[in-house]
């Protein structure tokens, strides 16, 4: 067998160690790629498959692209979620050697590719890393675009299961996770994760110890702020150093943009969980992933892409603190009260360009000149704002004006440096303004001292030679040439030279003219040259003031979501809610931020709530399906959460005690899409709910025991009713909806609970929705009415309600079972006697580590238990 | 045994209320004026008018007032039922804006109409559903406090009716004018305007009209106003005024709010003019928004069923009464020394203006004459007669002048329209002399004849025809660049304006980019246009374009532009300098139509000695 080229031995050993990714072989002007990385990148980029001898008899497949269009087709190969080693050659080609060497120099991936075609404005772009340690798991997030770094961690005490790492990691929405090999080949963590997050892209990289990733710093100190609070977490610590890792790996870049590591602790902030941040559709819908008809849907009328990127945030993560919550409150009250102040900030701010992102580009090495005029565009605004809040009355305000650093020197510096309207590329020239650099400026006097001289030389040639149609042109090819016709061709004087012939005329030049050529091309090479070493000089003066800027970015950004929050509650009739740290929750005409949007604020009907630590600890709520109980307790959730993000709230008026957690368990039609079933899933997310809800804790369940048979379902809902609102066990403030009219006894026989319906007229044989929250439970489910409303044809209908009267009669009515269940139940102060049987029970219980035990075997387990309770 | 010969019928209720509400209800604004009334008087915070095709398809208003009672959903379509009063003594107190009962009962007639409601301490709400009279439905419904209208198929059962309705574009105008003046009026009030779903209005209810105008106009518009708030022989009116140097050219942007109601009111606008006559130019009117609070006894509401106009007691009185308290309010806040007349000083001198040379008494005859002939317009100007009674002057003789047109009564005399090709006039040889800064005297050899010439109408003609012309022949733009754009703020139906006709426009070389919600940028003017003043140009360009027919607009005929594009440049009540008079009989000429203005209106008014005879009595 004959051996293999040199060469594809090269690309063998190379590709060797980058199975993972797409292979660019630099061969001269192009990147090629072999093999079946040829085959999809043919295929994937739609450019043709051609072959080449590999040596062995057999013809490679191959294709390639040129080196200067590269980037797009990275791009494009990130897009559909490849990953691209870029090999270069790394020496010229030398006489004597027929191979040169080469090196992969750069990985590209998802997370790492700053590409303004990949930007969506008001998304970050996130990449993630997660240690495992034996604690706990850290969690680093950092977006190369902008530089944001963050970095937290959860505990395996605390968080057993991983909801809240798993919310955490949601929030982030990353476009690639590192991890280590042996997690994502069999980890219980990759598990969830794919389960939870389908298109999740997992690197496997390297987990490092605490001096390993003290190293990786010490290489970039500025990345860590050793004063800040949380820096010295090591599993934090470590996984931000193994981004740190990967991104030196993979990037040769400067990356002078990264912003020092923001660590944070959960326990700082509003929890939501995964579930919940998915639920309650905050930035993007439950199906599809549309913004339109998420809350920040609602809430975003931002104008720079980084108050939207930080609106996002802010909805995300509300706050714990009441001293950050009331500051926003008065920014918004302080702008609303003042308008054709808001309106002049507003304006202001329209042209303020999204420089944070620019910033990411210095640092990236991808700078062009337009993005020096953006940057001053966005600078330009900036004393104007400043200006305006200093004269606000509103102190917040004020306070922000005072720490807003205008960058008016940088302004000043691009605009003495950088003319009005630069190209997109340096070579193009014409980026360095008049005036900025007297060499520079002598050179370009020269060229136009060339030109006007050209223009002289061809008055001067008209009247030597008398062709009064004589030109001097210029183009490309052939630099500067006399333009003759052929009609004259007879006047043409010996000097001249013939260059090119044309149709109808001929082309010639001088030698004065040559002179004059090569001294004005010089002269443009020259002033290129010397413009580039210019930009450059500025491109690293303003990578100095990254910090600055990014300061001021974050202050900007700031001011837009406040701004847009004011807005939105002036024209929707929002009202500044009174957040307290302890107390009843109350909203008074609440409504639904986003269906209120959706239909309507004429066609929304309000409703009250009241929540609070003793006789209304949970409402228990009943009613027909479709008649909007849903959307009711997801508005008390969601006027929370935008009270703790310092929003006002869709309501005549709200009092809202700080939570620190909010719950949700509403609907079941994904589950069956991740290969588990509806009632595993539900007890999946009860056992989360019932393990970490607290007293300050808001807990929405919509229909918990559907999934099941109908006794065990009640059951378990009886008992975790009973669980939740027990001040001693949980009390956390619970929105339950149930179909089970059973649960309204527990009004009668729980502390705390209190039983409302979702109100329906019947008038004859119809029946209407008024959409009204009323004390009282529902008796009746309307299960057929509503049928007939969804359309079931009419014989099913009347077929249907005969049955049930059947029913009715001959079973036990609903009241009966209702009393025989009561007789039945062993009541909840029965604690001190206990049978023989129960002290079993309690010791398997006793003896039960939950650390230990896999949800299904919890299961199994409490099956064991309620069988035994009952015989 | 008698076969029955009576011919006259008792009318059904049905038939009653489609009369009637050809009185009251005209057209989809009627509508929504009466609705939002209601809405009013039932004590709403907040009222929203949506309405889709100009209010010919569907109309919404709803609103958070006191809401209607499921015991009297029976009786709110029937005639003359009214919560508002409940005898006729009550008219002569009258507080709440509608009260005449006619107003469901007309719509229903006429229209679908679908109500929610739900009364103050009621649990649930109730629907009901009319058409053309007859009841459809009823049932209880969700709903929150207030109430909620929805009317559509407007005059499904009396198709003349809807013929009678303008364009989607002129009716939803007039509806958003309605929202807009009674946002204004009623600032306490938050109101949200929607057009084919999309929102083009919002007040917030904080009681700032400010804010209000901030949203209508844009934030310099505002600079452009002061507020006043005064008070005189039991009249207080408080509002806002335009500084003078801030006028627009129609009466488009005056809002006059008589006890919390819009109304117009002749005398009012007098009395506005009147008071702002020493500080603006011909043509030139000052933006108002004023609330006049006075003793409701001393109105008469009750006039017409639109309740638009309205009579007081002793006009003359009241009319004086206004014009004395905003002429203090002008003078209290302007300095002595006028923008204006700054300006017009500095021209002056600049352009060393040929100089009024006739003695007194013959210009006082002039002047008479010229009078009598202003009086003579054509339809076509949109002036009517009682209003050009007004002196063009500011010299003394107004009373008489006035004295003496009611002499001169026998005899009206018509403007010549007709004249044989004017014969070459030109400068200095033809020309005699200006007067009031606007007409050119003229007087020719054969025949001999005197010539009087409107010089802005003349230049209008001149300009007209030269951007006609330049557009037609070389169908590329002939453009002005400006060295220096300008960015100008408009509000929302400038806006509209802009859009409309940007195509248009840059066919005559106007190039307009938009540069932010509300403003634009101007980059060029036509060629033939030398204006020192481009955002001028631009403001009276849309004013003129705003005040021309919808027929006018939609054609495809560029007139239009042209017409108004020369109005808006040229300069009024600026004496021209000797070259500009030369240049302007030069021109004059070589126009295809010299007699008349792009409008109708007379460029020159001959008499002949036959003519003036007749008018001193020596023929008859």
């Amino acid at each position: 067998m004959k051996k293999r080229t040199p060469m594809m031995e090269q690309y063998f050993a190379i590709k060797e160690k980058h199975p993972q990714e797409i292979l660019f072989f630099r061969m001269g002007d192009f990147y090629e790629m072999f093999y079946d990385d040829a085959i999809l990148a043919s295929k994937e980029l739609e450019i043709a498959l051609t072959a080449r001898a590999s040596g062995n008899k057999e013809k490679a497949p191959m294709c390639g692209i040129p080196f200067h269009a590269a980037q797009g087709y990275i791009v494009r190969l990130i897009k559909k979620g490849y990953r691209v080693a870029i090999c270069e050659q790394t020496e010229l080609p030398q006489k004597g050697k027929t191979l040169v060497n080469r090196e992969v120099v750069r990985i590209v991936t998802p997370g790492t590719l700053n590409d303004e075609q990949l930007w969506v404005k008001e998304s970050n772009q996130f990449l993630c890393a997660l240690h495992i340690g034996l604690e706990g798991v850290g969690l680093s997030a950092v977006d190369i675009t902008t530089g944001e770094w963050y970095a937290t961690r959860t505990s395996f005490i605390d968080d057993a299961d991983h909801h809240a790492l798993l919310s955490e990691i949601y929030k982030y929405r990353p476009v690639e996770i590192l991890i280590s090999n042996e997690e994502k080949a069999s980890g219980p963590l990759t598990e969830k994760l794919t389960q939870f997050m389908p298109n999740l892209r997992l690197t496997p990289w390297v987990e490092l110890i605490e001096t390993e990733a003290m190293k990786i710093f010490e290489q970039k100190p500025e990345l860590l702020d050793q004063t800040k609070e949380g820096s010295q977490e090591p599993l934090a610590l470590k996984s931000s150093a193994m981004l740190l890792d990967y991104l030196f790996e993979t990037q040769k870049m400067n990356l002078s943009h990264l912003q020092p590591v923001a660590f944070y602790r959960l326990q700082q902030m509003l929890r939501l969980d995964a579930t919940t941040r998915r639920n309650l559709e905050l930035t993007e819908t439950m199906r599809g992933g549309s913004t339109k008809g998420s809350l920040f849907w609602v809430l975003n009328r931002t104008k720079t892409a980084m108050g939207a990127r930080l609106l996002k945030k802010w909805i995300e993560q509300p706050l714990l603190d009441l001293n950050q919550i009331t500051e926003r409150q008065n920014m918004i009250h302080g702008l609303i009260s003042n308008y054709s102040r808001l309106l002049q900030l507003k304006d202001a701010l329209k042209d303020v360009y999204d420089y944070e992102r620019l910033l990411g580009k210095l640092g990236y090495g991808s700078f062009s000149p337009k993005d020096f005029a953006s940057l001053r565009r966005s600078f330009g605004p900036l004393p104007q704002i400043r200006t305006l809040l200093l004269d606000h009355p509103e102190e917040n305000l004020l306070a922000l004006g005072e720490s807003l650093d205008d960058l008016s020197d940088l302004w000043t510096l691009i605009q003495t440096a950088i003319s009005d309207d630069p190209p997109f590329l340096v070579k193009d020239g014409g980026v360095i303004r008049q005036g900025y650099s007297p060499e520079l400026d002598e050179i370009r006097d020269l060229v136009n001292n060339s030109q006007a001289w050209l223009i002289q030389f061809e008055t001067q040639e008209r009247e030597r030679t008398g062709i009064k149609s004589l030109k001097v042109k210029f183009n490309k090819i052939f630099g500067y040439y006399i333009e003759v016709t052929k009609s004259n061709l007879d006047a043409v004087p010996l000097d001249y030279h013939r260059k090119q012939t044309l149709v109808n005329a001929e082309r010639f030049t001088t030698p004065e003219l040559k002179k004059m050529e090569d001294q004005i091309l010089g002269a443009e090479e020259r002033a290129l040259r010397l413009e580039q070493a210019l930009i450059k000089t500025l491109q690293e003066q303003l990578s100095e003031s990254i910090p600055r800027i990014q300061h001021t970015a974050s202050q900007v950004a700031q001011l837009d979501s406040v701004i847009s929050l004011a807005t939105v509650a002036r024209e929707g009739q929002y009202v500044r809610p009174e957040i307290k740290a302890i107390g009843d929750l109350r909203i008074e005409n609440g409504r639904h931020p986003v269906i209120e949007k959706m239909i309507g604020k004429s066609d929304f009907i309000a409703n009250h709530t009241l929540l609070n630590q003793e006789d209304h600890r949970m409402l228990i709520l009943t009613g027909p399906n479709m008649a909007g109980k849903s959307t009711y307790m997801r508005q008390v959730a969601l006027i929370t959460l935008m009270a703790q993000m310092g929003s006002y709230v869709p309501a005549d008026a709200a009092e809202i005690p700080l939570v620190d957690q909010i719950f949700t368990r509403i609907g079941a039609s994904d589950d069956l899409a991740q290969g588990q079933s509806t009632f595993m899933v539900e007890m999946n997310e009860v056992a989360n709910i019932l393990s970490h809800a607290t007293a300050q804790s808001l807990v929405i369940l919509d229909e918990i025991g559907r999934g099941t048979s109908t006794y065990d379902g009640l059951s378990i809902a009886w008992a975790v009713v009973e669980y939740l609102s027990n001040k001693n066990r949980c009390g956390a403030k619970t929105l339950f909806a149930t179909h089970y009219h059973e649960l309204s006894e527990l009004e009668e026989k729980v502390d705390g609970v209190k039983n409302y319906k979702i109100s329906v007229k019947e008038e004859g044989d119809q029946i209407y929705f008024t959409r009204k929250i009323s004390r009282g439970s529902a008796d009746k489910s309307y299960g057929i009415e509503v049928a007939k409303l969804a359309g079931v044809p009419n014989p099913i209908i009347q077929r249907a309600k005969s049955i049930l009267q059947a029913l009715e009669e001959s079973d036990l009515t609903r009241q009966d079972r209702a009393i025989q269940m009561e007789m039945k139940l062993p009541s909840p102060s029965a604690e001190p006697q206990v049978a023989q049987q129960h002290q079993e029970i309690i010791e398997a219980l006793k003896n039960l580590d939950t650390n230990q035990i896999r949800p299904i075997e919890a299961l199994v387990l409490l099956d064991e238990l309620i069988t035994k309770c009952n015989i | 045994m008698n076969a029955n010969r009576s011919v006259i019928n008792l009318l059904d209720a049905n038939t009653i209320n489609q009369i009637a509400a050809g009185e009251v209800i005209e057209r989809p604004a009627s509508i929504v004026k009466e609705l939002v009334e209601n809405a009013i008087d039932a004590g709403s915070t907040r009222i929203v008018v949506d309405f889709q095709e100009g209010g010919k398809r569907r109309i919404r208003v709803s609103d958070n007032g006191k809401g209607i009672y499921k015991e009297d959903f029976s009786k709110i379509f029937l005639r003359h039922t009214t919560s508002k009063i409940s005898q006729a003594k009550d008219l002569y107190a009258i507080t709440s804006l509608g009260f005449r009962g006619e107003a469901l009962a007309s719509i229903a007639a006429v229209a679908s109409i679908q109500l929610f409601s739900k009364g103050e301490e009621e649990e649930e709400g109730h629907y009901i559903h009319f058409r053309g009279g007859k009841q459809l439905d009823f049932h209880p419904t969700g709903s929150n406090q207030g109430t909620q209208i929805i009317v559509e198929d407007l005059f499904f059962n009396t198709p003349v009716r809807s013929k009678f309705l303008k364009s989607t574009q002129v009716e939803s105008a007039r509806i958003y004018d309605i929202v807009k003046r009674t946002a204004l009026s009623f600032p306490l009030i938050s109101f949200e305007c929607i057009r084919e779903e999309q929102q083009i209005f919002y007040s917030s209810g904080n009681g700032k009209v400010e804010d209000i105008l901030l949203d209508l106009q844009g934030i310099h518009y505002f600079e452009q106003l002061f507020p006043l708030d005064t008070e005189n022989s039991g009249i207080r009116v408080t509002g806002f005024l335009s500084e003078p140097n801030a006028s627009r050219g129609s009466r488009n942007h005056q809002y006059f709010f008589l006890n919390h109601r819009f109304i117009s009111s002749r005398i009012l606008r007098f009395a506005l003019e009147e008071a702002y006559k020493p500080y603006l130019m011909k043509g030139r009117f000052p933006i108002a928004i004023l609330s006049i609070e006075m003793d409701p006894s001393r109105i008469d509401v009750n006039v017409h069923p639109t309740k638009l106009e309205v009579r007081f007691q002793g006009e003359k009185d009241v009319q004086e009464q206004m014009t004395s308290l905003l002429q203090s309010a002008l003078q209290a806040h302007l300095q002595p020394k006028t923008w204006v007349f700054e300006d017009k000083q500095e021209l002056a001198e600049k352009n060393e203006p040929v100089k009024f040379s006739s003695d007194n008494k013959s210009s006082q005859a002039l002047e008479q004459l010229i009078y009598r002939y202003a009086v003579d317009e054509p339809e076509s100007t949109q002036l009517n007669l009682k209003e050009s009674k007004e002196p063009l002057t500011q010299i003394e003789t107004t009373e008489q002048i006035t004295e003496n047109v009611s002499n001169w009564n026998n005899a009206p005399i018509q403007a010549v329209r007709t004249f044989k090709p004017i014969p070459p006039f030109s400068y200095p040889s033809n020309y005699l002399s200006e007067i009031f800064g606007t007409y050119l005297l003229a007087k020719s050899e054969a025949p001999e004849a005197l010539y009087l010439i409107d010089q802005h109408a003349a230049h209008e003609r001149i300009l007209y025809e030269k951007i006609r012309n330049h557009a037609k022949e070389h169908m590329q733009r002939s453009q002005q660049l400006l060295l220096q754009p300008r960015v100008i703020s408009l509000n929302q139906t400038e806006r509209e304006l802009t859009v409309r006709f940007a195509d248009r426009f840059s066919r005559y070389g106007i190039e307009v980019e938009s540069l932010g919600e509300q403003t634009i940028v101007l980059r060029s003017v036509p060629m033939e246009l030398s204006t020192t003043d481009p955002e001028r140009f631009f403001i009276r360009l849309l004013d003129e374009i705003s005040r021309l027919s919808e027929r006018v607009l939609s054609s495809e005929e560029e007139d239009a532009i042209a017409q108004s594009a020369c109005k808006a440049a040229v300069k009024a009540g600026d004496p021209l300098t000797k070259e500009e008079v030369a240049a302007l009989f030069i021109d004059l000429q070589k126009c295809e139509d010299p007699f008349h203005c792009p409008h109708g209106r007379p460029t020159m008014i001959r008499l002949t000695q036959a003519e003036l005879e007749k008018k001193f009595g020596r023929r008859t």
